[in-house]
């Protein structure tokens, strides 16, 4: 079963598509004058069909298949709060403010996702704040956002 | 004489102070992160880029190529004491080093991978000092098309040693060559897949991508398994000098690893793991006792670890003479001189000599402090090996944010960051290499504007590439090298379980 092969070479072969179309939008110029999209161009053309060559292959049993990718020990629930909270902390950093949100951030983290106790979570995220603070802004003079509170 | 002088003048430029803490800070954090799993060099570089905007060019770059074979010091530590390769280029060094530490010969497998990788590192930076200069002179007589048949080489080189899949790995280079071209067009100015966003009018960002791909993904593909605890091998580390014996047994593999390291580094997209794999599979064949590798072989050890010392510095002639970075690492270091407004090439070494041989020199000094912090201090290391992951995943993953928001104070490049990290993860599932994809976001640049070029000045004419006698060369070569591997596709092969 190279069912995972599958799917993924399909996926490239659909993004190849998207490529292209959209290259031809841009322009391809002529040899003489190339246009914007004929690199792009040629980009989705490789892309697309090394992609069906490879999704043949699977679909004659040619090559080494990818296997077991998951299993029920996954821990989606860890990598989907990390995901989410990187996110949060991408849209949030400029209301709050680096400090506060990075000292939130880090309490979540520890606690939420390293499962560390209170003293633990508190300690770590207080330090790794205030660490920070003191290489970034102080010492490498990097100006980060104080937000609505002027932290 | 002239070679001389300039490493005269190279040691005065790396004696300088400044220079000599930059050097030091960069072999420390290497072996820290070469130490530790769960972060490599490239991902290290990434996050230390914002600590050299303050520096001159030469220290900065003092600073990131000591963490990057200061990397390789540090990866054999792990894999010889836990089993678990700090990173990528030590991987083949578990199979003996590891066995040899349960046989209660730790302290000779840590001994002579240090000692390897000091003659390794040391013998190498001859050759490029010997190599680089009429190598740069040679590539002024490039143009577009030689640059675009050489860059057409890199990427038959890297997918031809791709440890995976060739297809797979064609496929993630024409990937990364499409993210190359987002952005505003060289030639006409127009924009190019950016729909709008004021953030992809200068492309995608090299740095977001690699936190991503290296960073944020490495963080998920380890916290997605219950955390295992490490079982560190318990040694007395009294007798780390390598016997006479070991020496003799060692000797010829060193030799043959620097070798190996060297050629292998040279090549645009050739690398650090290549070469080590390239060195084990060498050991093997050569050796009169076959048998005994992957139960403690000190050949297995030496010569892994002797070849990717030399091809980090190896690594550094195809940057500074031709402009091409050969591997992403390299890519970094790039990007670091790009930032500091040089742009590495042929006439590098004439403009910027305190540049070149500054950071030429600095190479044997962190290769000599390197062997002061892995001998004398292994115990230290050893200790840190014992922080757990759930310490260190939230500080990869702050470095990570602080890093890419502090390049450009833009939330939407921390945005970028996080999706080539869900990217990386799957690929690594999925088993695409990330370093083809890498490789063609860097070049592709180039590889458009030589080709464009080419085809302005032939007036649409494709015989350019092979008028020109060494366009010609390097596209003949990459045409040999893929078609080497196509043919084996002729030959069917039922899949294989890979568990």
């Amino acid at each position: 079963m190279a069912r995972y092969d599958r799917m993924s070479t399909i996926f490239w072969v659909g993004v190849a598509m998207a490529i292209c179309v959209e290259s031809i939008r841009l322009g391809i110029g002529s040899l003489s004058n190339p246009g914007p999209g004929l690199f792009p161009l040629g980009c989705g053309l490789v892309l697309g069909i090394v992609g069906l060559i490879a999704f043949g292959r699977t679909l004659k049993n040619i090559g080494e298949a990818v296997r077991g990718l998951w299993n029920s020990e996954t821990q989606w629930g860890k990598m989907i709060s990390i995901i989410v909270s990187l996110l949060v902390y991408a849209f949030l950093i400029d209301l709050t403010g680096f400090r506060l949100i990075t000292l939130v951030w880090m309490g979540f983290i520890c606690r939420g996702i390293g499962r560390m106790g209170w003293k633990t979570t508190i300690f770590t995220s207080v330090i790794t704040t205030f660490f920070c603070y003191i290489l970034f802004e102080h010492y490498l003079g990097i100006r980060f956002p104080r937000g609505i509170f002027g932290l | 004489m002239d070679i001389l002088q300039n490493i005269g003048f190279g040691f005065s430029i790396a004696f300088t102070w400044q220079n000599l803490i930059c050097c030091f800070l960069g072999v420390l954090v290497g072996t820290l992160i070469g130490v530790l799993p769960g972060i490599g060099p490239s991902a290290t570089m990434c996050l230390l880029l914002p600590s050299t905007y303050y520096l001159t060019p030469t220290s900065a770059i003092i600073m990131l190529a000591g963490v990057f074979y200061g990397a390789m010091y540090g990866g054999s530590t792990t894999s010889i004491l836990v089993n678990i390769p700090g990173e990528a280029a030590s991987v083949v060094t578990c199979l003996d080093g590891y066995q040899m530490a349960r046989q209660g010969r730790a302290g000779p497998a840590l001994g002579i991978a240090a000692f390897g990788s000091f003659i390794g590192g040391t013998l190498t930076v001859v050759g490029l000092m010997i190599a680089a200069p009429p190598l740069a002179k040679f590539a002024l007589r490039f143009g577009p098309p030689e640059y675009f048949s050489l860059i057409f080489l890199s990427f038959s080189i890297l997918t031809y040693l791709a440890s995976g899949s060739i297809l797979k790995a064609i496929m993630m280079a024409a990937a990364g060559a499409f993210l190359g071209s987002i952005g505003a067009d060289f030639i006409t100015g127009d924009l190019r897949f950016t729909y709008g966003s004021l953030t992809l009018f200068d492309g995608v960002g090299l740095i977001p991508v690699i936190m991503g791909l290296f960073g944020i993904a490495e963080v998920l593909e380890n916290i997605e398994k219950k955390v295992e605890k490490r079982e560190i091998i318990n040694t007395k580390f009294r007798r780390l000098f390598p016997t006479l014996q070991d020496w003799r047994d060692s000797l010829a593999s060193i030799s043959r690893g620097t070798l190996i390291g060297f050629f292998l580094g040279i090549l645009p997209g050739g690398g650090t793991i290549i070469s080590s794999f390239a060195s084990y599979g060498v050991e093997k064949r050569v050796s009169k006792h076959p048998e005994l590798f992957g139960r403690g072989a000190i050949q297995g050890v030496a010569g892994p670890e002797t070849a990717n010392n030399a091809a980090t510095s190896a690594n550094f002639i195809p940057l500074m003479t031709l402009g091409i970075p050969a591997n992403v690492v390299m890519a970094i270091i790039l990007g670091a001189l790009m930032i500091h407004g040089i742009r590495p090439g042929p006439m590098l070494i004439r403009e910027q000599p305190e540049l070149f041989w500054g950071v030429v020199t600095s190479m044997y000094i962190g290769n000599a402090m390197l062997l002061v912090l892995n001998l004398p201090l292994i115990g230290i290391w050893v200790h840190i090996l014992s922080i757990p992951y759930r310490i260190l995943f939230p500080l990869i993953l702050l470095f990570c944010l602080i890093g890419v928001y502090s390049l450009n104070n833009n939330i939407w490049e921390i945005i970028i960051m996080i999706v080539f990290g869900v990217i990386g993860y799957l690929m690594r599932k999925f088993k695409y290499e990330a370093a083809p994809f890498i490789f063609a976001l860097v070049l592709s640049p180039i590889m458009e504007n030589a080709f464009r070029q080419s085809l302005l000045m032939s007036e649409g004419s494709f015989s350019i590439f092979f008028t020109h006698p060494i366009s010609c060369a390097l596209l003949i070569t990459g045409f040999v090298l893929l078609s080497t591997q196509a043919l084996p596709w002729f030959k069917r092969k039922p899949f294989v379980d890979e568990f």
